[in-house]
């Protein structure tokens, strides 16, 4: 049995449309899909597809419509500790210093004050960011406060991290640094990733596998195993390959045929 | 600096339009006295001690009703925030209250408790306690979803959330309720005081005018002005310090 186990989940929401009639739409339909244990895997597809719906369920924010998680042989009905989503615009508190946000999931811990600190000294340090403890996020640049994201959840210890286009908002050069930190530290503390984009490049560099979805409603298309060992290099032939296939598919474009641009 | 020769510049040309007033109007003397008599009025009343007596009673109906409106209006606009039932229960009433002015309550307050200290602080406690009761209450359903959900998934629970997420996501809009019911309040405790005591800075103008000395009633009312302007100062400095805490600037 498969570490993540989803089947045949659906979900639909009722929308109140401008004329006063509810309206049920189709977000997921009938998608299935199994991860194993330290496995990184990119969801990959255009906006509104779906992505963050199945996140949100593989969290337990939300409970499908029909159709089952299971995590570790156990069903999802609610968020916890072991598995920690981490947002594009990171879900700081912005009345904690970094040490407090850090220091955030420990409360349900019982550890003690000094050993709390200590911790979250850790994986301060461990992000790149000793010196900060005491700045509020406003005083931090995006990818500093992405990196603070990532140290609040390693600090409690997750399984898996569930991370929604974290890497979004950052200009290419911090983002390409947090790519190569996260896959040093997933591969290091064997975490299973689980992580939405929509950019085809960060998918190929991070995958183990992709996930292709598309949407009306929202279903796996696709599934691409990606064989290139780490650490990959964007200019290689193999990576080009890959990204052409995605990308193809993703707009539909039949192989052997020209591309028009208009 | 330029700000302070503004506040000058103000104040003398309003003294210059009270005399001139006089000059031009032709009152009595008596019934409108010019900014030279008001001072001297103001002079006696501190040298015989009414006017620090009168400040003190005034002040301290209005800490403990301001005190406590304020934070039973917090609390209670939490738990109304995050109970929806109680919050559907009790709007309906709550709205059919609030238009009533708190003056209004005046004469059944009295007749209920008798005059002294009660009914001004009943009353600078109503002023105070729907418009942060409210804002609270509201506010609670303005805090990011993403904060929630950040909370529930470090496991915190929900009592906890209330003043860990909650509290500090609302606070800006909460400091800004507490900063306008700290004005309403001082307004609604002079009329108070001018029905229900025999003490505090409203009944020294009532005694003011029953006695014709307009010079100490304008003085007092000067006093007044003087007190709700440096108690905004305090509060805004409170709120400034606060969202400091909290990191918001
Ligand atoms: N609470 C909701 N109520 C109604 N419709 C919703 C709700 N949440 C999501 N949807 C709809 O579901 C669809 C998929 O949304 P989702 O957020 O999962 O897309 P996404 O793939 O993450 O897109 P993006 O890349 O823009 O983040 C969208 O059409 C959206 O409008
Ligand atoms: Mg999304």
């Amino acid at each position: 049995m498969a570490y993540i186990n989803v089947k045949n989940i659906s979900k639909d929401y009722s929308r109140r449309e401008a004329n006063g009639k509810c309206n049920t739409i189709h977000v997921l339909k009938d998608v299935s899909f199994e991860i194993e244990k330290g496995e990184f895997v990119c969801l990959l597809g255009f906006s509104g597809c779906g992505k963050s719906t199945i996140l949100n369920l593989l969290a337990g924010f939300e409970t499908p419509s029909s159709g089952s998680v299971e995590i570790d042989g156990r069903e999802v009905t609610k968020p916890s500790t072991r598995y920690i989503t981490i947002f594009q615009h990171y879900g700081l508190l912005p009345w904690k210093t970094v040490q407090k946000n850090v220091e955030l999931g420990m409360e349900i811990l019982s550890l003690s004050k000094k050993d709390r600190a200590v911790r979250a000294q850790h994986y301060i340090e461990l992000v790149g960011l000793k010196g900060l403890e005491e700045q509020f996020p406003s005083q931090l640049s995006g990818g500093q406060q992405q990196r603070v994201a990532i140290a609040r959840s390693l600090a409690v210890n997750p399984d898996i991290l569930f991370m929604d286009e974290p890497f979004g908002a950052l200009d290419p050069v911090i983002r390409n640094k947090l790519q190569n930190d996260l896959l040093k530290i997933v591969s290091e503390q064997k975490k299973t990733v689980v992580f939405v984009t929509h950019d085809i490049e960060e998918a190929v560099y991070l995958a183990d596998r992709i996930f292709l979805m598309k949407s009306d409603p929202g279903h796996l298309e696709k599934i691409y195993d990606i064989k290139i060992p780490h650490p990959r290099n964007r200019n290689t032939d193999d990576f080009g390959q890959y990204r052409k296939f995605i990308y193809n598919k993703l707009f539909s474009i039949q192989e052997g045929k020209p591309e028009y641009i208009i | 600096m330029k700000h302070l020769l503004y506040s000058i510049a103000s104040f003398v040309i309003a003294l210059m339009i009270w005399q001139l007033l006089i000059l031009l109007g032709d009152f009595d003397s008596a019934l409108f006295p010019n900014p030279w008599h008001v001072a001297q009025a103001l002079a006696e009343t501190i040298s015989n001690g009414t006017l620090l007596e009168g400040i003190a009673a005034s002040l301290y109906r209005f800490a403990v009703g301001y005190l406590v409106s304020a934070v039973a209006g917090v609390l209670l606009g939490l738990l109304l925030g995050n109970v929806n039932v109680l919050f559907r229960l009790s709007n309906p009433v709550i709205q059919l209250i609030r238009p009533i002015a708190p003056v209004a309550w005046m004469p059944f307050i009295v007749l209920l408790m008798g005059i002294g200290d009660t009914p001004a602080i009943v009353i600078i406690f109503l002023a105070g306690f729907f418009p942060v009761l409210l804002t609270t209450a509201r506010a609670v359903h303005t805090v990011d979803d993403i904060y929630l959900k950040v909370a529930r998934n470090y496991g915190i629970t929900k009592f906890s959330t209330i003043f860990q997420i909650t509290l500090p996501a609302i606070f800006p809009q909460i400091a800004n309720s507490l900063h306008i019911a700290l004005g309403t309040s001082w307004i609604f405790l002079v009329s108070g005081e001018m029905v229900g005591t025999q003490s505090g800075l409203g009944f020294m103008i009532i005694d003011a005018r029953n006695n014709m000395r307009t010079d100490i009633l304008l003085a007092t009312m000067l006093v007044i002005g003087v007190i709700g302007f440096i108690l905004d100062l305090l509060i805004g400095k409170f709120e400034k310090k606060v969202l400091k805490h909290y990191g918001i600037h």
